[in-house]
């Protein structure tokens, strides 16, 4: 304490440099209140603030990449999904277009040669019929002219020698359509 | 802010204008610009203010703090007594004492107001005190004390932020007193950052190293050197703290100085300066403002470095031939 035994004048001056033991007690004890009041009540929870604060950004930033990776997965997995859909959509489609082209051509070409057929036969029927028309015509024809000449001719010429004649005269005529 | 700083120096202007006044009256002490300046920063047992006294409102009311502690006497002189003074050490309050504790209630007001409102999302005043908070850990602890062990230090280096801060802040108020500007406030500061980093020194060390980090890595074989190196080392642990004690100090009598002494030009030449020595004034007050923040930063700052260097200084290369242990150490921490 002898240390603090400054010459009265000086302090009596109060000079800049005045030793006072007591206020730098003072200035202790009130500092190391302050730090142990501030140290429960404001340093550790703001400390704890900041690093929950620097935990919490962080987290939200892994969580939010997280995310971001998963929805890039997620969108690719769409698009390829997508991708997909369209191309069986396109191969569905084509294919249809395929076999209803087939089918077509199927139906066409049996509708024609049902038509082919028709018409075939029925130009066969129609040549078959006419052939025995003529044949009838022919027949019924010889037998009107025959009747005819013989009622016209009954007494000159028999039967036999007239229908000879009339069929000679038959042969003449030409054949083909009537 | 400016509006404050104007209504502080119309105040600054009207305590200045009352100080000579007990000149002419013929006052007891003495009246000189320097004495008036000088009274206006050193600590006193007497606190003045404006209020209801001697009959009336007045600029100049006086509180005698030691008075009120129950103290007579002169303050240093064997007549001193009262219940706080033990001795030499005289723990009667003075206008410091006062100031500092008034500050130091502001700051827990401040902080511990501000700190129940704290949120993830930070807002208003909490914002503000946690912004500070967030700067010295980040910019000052972290970088020279290391994050591994920044947190440990940080209440301390925290509360000597905040208490320097608003301790210069507290005293730019008319009619306060600036608790820093006063060498025993600013020693005790430097003490405790002295302890705090010799007791990193030893704790990162070990006892036996820290004492041998004092030969100043003399090795053993020239010993007769120690009685020169031991000395140096001893001085040079002593030399860190002086700084601190000083630098505050200093930084905040003059810039008080230069605001008495810019404002005392127009008592010492005409009131026709006074525009002049208002506006310099106003703008050295403004400066002051900064400084208070800087004289703060630049106390946690050194004391981050010191406590970094104690962590630290057994790994230098001056310091690997002291043996087994210190260079197991060494090894360790690297």
């Amino acid at each position: 304490m002898a240390l603090f035994a400054v010459p009265a004048p000086v302090i009596a001056a109060g000079s800049l440099t005045t030793i006072n033991p007591g206020l730098t007690l003072w200035t202790a004890i009130t500092f190391l209140l302050l730090l142990g009041v501030l140290y429960k009540f404001a340093w550790g929870p703001i400390v704890k603030m900041l690093d929950d604060r620097a935990r919490t950004i962080h987290e939200a930033i892994d969580a939010a990449r997280k995310e971001r990776a998963e929805a890039e997965r997620m969108l690719a997995e769409q698009k390829e999904s997508l991708a997909r859909a369209t191309r069986e959509a396109a191969e569905l489609a084509k294919r249809n277009q395929q076999e209803v082209e087939t089918l077509r051509q199927e139906l066409t070409a049996r509708a024609r040669k049902e038509a082919d057929e028709l018409v075939s036969s029925a130009r066969k029927q129609i040549i078959e019929e006419k052939s025995k028309a003529v044949l009838e015509i022919r027949s019924m024809a010889a037998d009107l002219a025959i009747d005819a000449a013989s009622r016209l001719i009954k007494s000159s010429l028999d039967e036999k020698a007239q229908r000879a004649l009339v069929e000679d005269y038959i042969k003449q005529l030409p054949t083909g359509r009537a | 802010m400016i509006a404050s700083t104007l209504v502080t120096l119309a105040f600054s202007l009207t305590l200045g204008q009352h100080q000579p006044a007990p000149d002419a009256h013929g006052g007891g002490h003495d009246e000189s610009l320097g004495a008036v300046m000088m009274h206006h920063v050193v600590d006193g047992d007497v606190i003045e203010f404006p209020g209801y006294c001697h009959g009336g409102l007045a600029w100049n009311c006086e509180w005698n703090v030691a008075a009120a502690f129950g103290a007579a006497g002169e303050r240093g002189t064997p007549e001193r007594a009262g219940p706080l003074v033990f001795g030499a050490v005289d723990l009667t309050p003075t206008k410091h004492v006062i100031m500092m504790w008034l500050a130091s209630a502001l700051l827990l007001l401040v902080v511990l107001t501000a700190t129940r409102k704290r949120s993830l999302v930070p807002r208003g005043a909490y914002n503000f005190v946690e912004l500070l908070v967030a700067f010295v850990r980040n910019e000052l602890a972290v970088p020279n004390i290391g994050k591994k062990d920044a947190d440990r230090f940080l209440p301390y280096l925290l509360t000597a932020f905040f208490f320097i801060l608003f301790v210069n802040l507290f005293g730019l108020i008319p009619y306060s007193g600036t608790a820093t500007a006063n060498v025993n406030v600013t020693v005790c500061l430097a003490v405790f950052t002295f302890l705090i980093t010799q007791y990193a020194a030893i704790k990162a060390m070990g006892i036996g190293a820290y004492l041998g980090h004092l030969t100043g890595g003399v090795p053993k074989s020239l010993w007769p050197l120690w009685f020169v190196m031991v000395p140096v080392e001893v001085l040079g642990l002593f030399t860190k703290p002086f700084a601190l004690t000083v630098r505050l100090f200093a930084n905040m009598v003059a810039g008080h100085f230069v605001i008495l002494a810019l404002l005392g030009l127009i008592f010492a030449i005409s009131v026709w300066v006074a525009p002049a020595s208002v506006a310099l004034a106003l703008a050295i007050f403004m400066l002051e403002l900064f400084v208070a923040f800087v004289q703060a930063y630049i106390f946690t700052m050194l004391s981050c470095l010191f406590i970094g260097a104690g962590l630290a200084s057994h790994g230098h290369d001056e310091h690997e031939e002291h043996g087994a242990a210190s260079g197991d150490h060494a090894e360790a921490h690297h």
